[in-house]
């Protein structure tokens, strides 16, 4: 549908669960204007109930006909969880630390629960933002024909104008990686960063990643690392991929697994407690091919050989990892003689501007200052 | 005839009838001239009965809300007319024993709410829009109120089929207020006659729609009249145009009969209606609820000349084909057997189904007749 598209890949190999990039975005997109209840980008234990709660199971996504598929939109209680606020002020009188309203669900409610029995429970992280996907299924269950994807990279983004809040696209996103703010009646998710991207930085989840698990470019650009990763390799895959979307956002699975325990508390040689069937559901078939490319290229390295694959695993440098293709949308903005402002303008006028709309005339620009911060500058930035 | 006759007699006023399609003077709303146009003059008209339906034309993707749908069941509203020389004001009243007001703090609520639709092109010479959002060569205005915490939250759209609406800036007021004791909600609309994209006279058609909240109701999931006219001004309409729009109301035809001719002509085949479902969810307009909302006159357009009405399907999205290539980023392009018309070179929309002119007068009545009775 678009002529480029954007990708993102991460290590689950690397991934500490520490939130850093759940606060990066936090702090950048949604502490504010209803969105507090969002996380656009948000680090879940598996297996779990994830967030929103049992996502998995709440439908969406299209069917092996290649048919949308019905869904649910979570509870903003239940489901999601709502920020909760502490009774500091009675604690002078002697009171007790607890909650001011009953709590349900949370954001990372089942943190490092996982699975397995004790000694031999497992559980690793898995961080997600909106996939992005080739077929969206936000995109296709919005009956105003709200959300797009943009040409020049394939993000999907909702258009304001003419979101009037009706939220199918919530119960058609099988990742519910679309949210209802009730502040302003609209819909809203990740919008990978693109003021970011533009400027030739990363989305800002992956810059502050301190395990360094993400990599960012084009997926046709096969000089890059998410090229590499995703066609060359083949050992980042999409989750959940029998949901049908082509999602664009490419997990390495977990390869590093203890080895179970025997009664007497002996590890078990060549035992896996991170059960396979659960890697299949993730991940599909080609989890299988991913880990034996993994497992093969390591035990080269450890011979000391050489290997391009743990090179890049091992994300030596930004520069390289986040491959926004030499300065593309200035080019793409020079092209169009655009300098500034305008640049962006022209760029997103389907985010002020409905695809069909005609006859409105925008009046309110306060979004675009919105998602627009800096001020424009001369000069693009380049890679970190 | 006799029809005919009554008709030219606007005046006195006509006994209410629980079917809305069997007498044209049902959906007669006479407008009571004024000089002030607020509240009180409002609440105090003589209104009339009508019914509204469940709509349901395509599959939309909440499970929750198909669940509720299952159970929907039309309702009753009281609406009254006035105008002045500048403004036309418009009372809604229907019962709803479960006030929904959208919170401001919730994910999966939806307020009440109800609309007030006009087609931009009517009047003599011009056949009816289809009513749910209006077709290309209808579009129509849609007054839209809801109930929402903290906000007015009131809307004027233009359009001209699924996905088309746009937002346009008009003054005008559009309240809503819900009395506990009685568990009805009241709904006034004042807008001016004429706007840039609204002529208001002579014999307008007009048409209601109500959400319930609580039944998760919002978008096309909503209960709606079919097209109602409202007289505005003294003089007498033009007597060709109302003879066109109370075509087949009464008795035209036998029902049965109706049904066989339907399956015979194949339109099972793309259409889904009563217990035949063999045609894919999508392929076309989903005709089970069709005869609650559909004046007879426009279905029979509907069956001689589709390409009058041509409906823009919904999101085509909703469909690719898994048969084909995917393109170089892993999209599926999107399945056109789901679209529902053909865009030509000029950029006209075409209807895929093509007309059935060919069927003789008294078939055509038989097959309005069943589709009468899908509601």
């Amino acid at each position: 549908m678009s002529k480029r598209q954007l990708a993102m890949v991460m290590d689950l190999n690397k991934c500490i669960g520490c939130q850093t990039c759940t606060v990066a975005c936090k702090t950048q997109w949604t502490n504010r204007n209803g969105r507090e209840y969002m996380y656009w980008n948000n680090v879940e234990t598996h297996p779990g109930a994830g967030y929103p709660k049992n996502w998995m199971e709440a439908g969406g996504g299209f069917d092996q006909e290649g048919n949308l598929k019905d869904g649910i939109i979570p509870d903003m209680v239940l489901d999601y969880g709502v920020p909760w606020d502490y009774n500091h002020d009675e604690l002078f009188n002697g009171g007790l630390l607890h909650t001011k309203e009953n709590l349900e669900y949370g954001p990372n409610w089942d943190e490092d629960v996982g699975g397995g029995e004790y000694p031999n429970s497992y559980f690793f992280y898995i961080p997600r933002i909106c996939n992005h996907c080739s077929n969206p299924g936000c995109l296709a269950a919005c009956p105003r024909e709200a959300i797009f994807k943009r040409e020049q990279d394939g993000i999907v983004l909702v258009d304001l104008e003419r979101c009037q809040g009706y939220r199918y696209c919530i119960a058609g996103c099988p990742y519910k990686k679309i949210y209802f703010n009730p502040k302003i009646s609209k819909s809203e998710k990740c919008i990978f960063c693109f003021p970011r991207v533009e400027k030739g930085l990363p989305p800002a989840c992956a810059h502050q990643c301190v395990g360094r698990i993400r990599f960012v470019g084009f997926l046709d650009d096969e000089e890059g690392q998410v090229y590499k990763l995703v066609h060359k390799y083949k050992v980042a895959l999409p989750l959940r991929p029998d949901f049908g979307t082509q999602p664009n956002v490419y997990y390495v699975p977990p390869l590093f697994d203890a080895p179970k325990f025997d009664d007497k508390m002996d590890s078990i040689e060549n035992s896996r407690r991170v059960p396979i069937e659960y890697l299949e559901l993730l991940f599909g078939k080609e989890v299988h091919q991913a880990l034996d490319t993994l497992r093969k290229e390591m035990e080269k390295r450890a011979k000391g050989e050489e290997s391009e694959l743990m090179d890049i695993l091992i994300a030596y440098s930004h520069r390289d990892m986040f491959r926004l293709d030499n300065n593309y949308y200035q080019k793409e903005a020079v092209a169009k003689n655009l300098k500034g402002s305008e640049f962006f303008k022209v760029i997103d006028q389907r985010y002020l501007q409905g695809a069909n709309t005609k006859k409105v005339e925008i009046k309110d620009y306060t979004f675009h200052e919105k998602v627009l911060p800096l001020p424009p500058r001369e000069n693009g930035h380049g890679h970190h | 005839m006799k029809k005919y006759l009554t008709l030219l007699a606007l005046s006195s006023l006509v006994v209410v009838s629980n079917a809305s399609t069997e007498d044209f003077n049902d959906d007669l709303i006479e407008a009571k001239q004024v000089t002030k146009i607020d509240e009180s003059t409002l609440s105090s008209i003589e209104t009339k009965k009508i019914i509204l339906y469940p709509q349901y034309t395509v599959h939309l993707n909440d499970k929750d809300a198909n669940k509720k749908l299952q159970n929907a069941k039309p309702i009753e509203a009281e609406v009254g007319v006035v105008y002045n020389k500048k403004d036309i004001g418009i009372v809604i009243k229907w019962n709803d024993e479960t006030k929904s007001i959208q919170p401001s703090m919730t994910t999966n609520k939806f307020g009440d709410g109800t609309s007030v639709e006009f087609p931009t092109v009517y009047g003599k010479g011009k056949t009816l829009a289809y009513i749910g959002m209006g077709d290309s060569n209808h579009p129509v205005m849609v007054y839209l109120k809801k109930a929402v915490e903290g906000k007015d939250y009131k809307k004027a759209f233009i359009s001209e089929g699924f996905g088309t609406m746009t937002e346009v800036q008009e003054k005008y007021n559009f309240t809503m207020k819900y009395d506990e004791n009685k568990k009805e909600w009241t709904a006034i609309l004042v807008k001016p006659l004429k706007t840039q994209d609204l002529i208001l006279s002579g014999l307008v058609p007009v048409a209601f729609a109500v959400w319930d909240g609580d039944s998760l109701n919002r978008d096309g999931n909503k209960m709606i009249s079919s097209w109602k006219f409202v007289k505005l001004g003294k003089s007498n309409p033009d007597t060709s145009y109302i003879k066109y729009i109370s075509y087949g109301y009464g008795e035209i035809g036998n029902h049965q009969k109706g049904k066989e001719l339907m399956i015979q002509n194949g339109c099972n085949g793309c259409h889904r209606f009563d217990d035949q479902t063999s045609a894919p969810e999508g392929l076309a307009p989903n005709l089970s609820k069709i005869g609650g909302y559909s004046n007879p006159i426009y279905l029979k357009e509907s069956i001689i000349n589709p390409n009058d009405v041509v409906i823009k399907n919904l999101n085509i999205n909703r469909h690719y084909n898994k048969s084909a290539d995917r393109d170089k980023n892993g999209a599926y392009p999107n399945n056109d057997m789901y679209t529902w018309y053909i865009k030509s070179e000029k950029g006209k929309l075409q209807s895929k189904m093509p007309p059935y002119s060919h069927l003789s007068e008294q078939d055509i009545n038989d097959i309005i007749t069943y589709l009468k009775t899908l509601k």
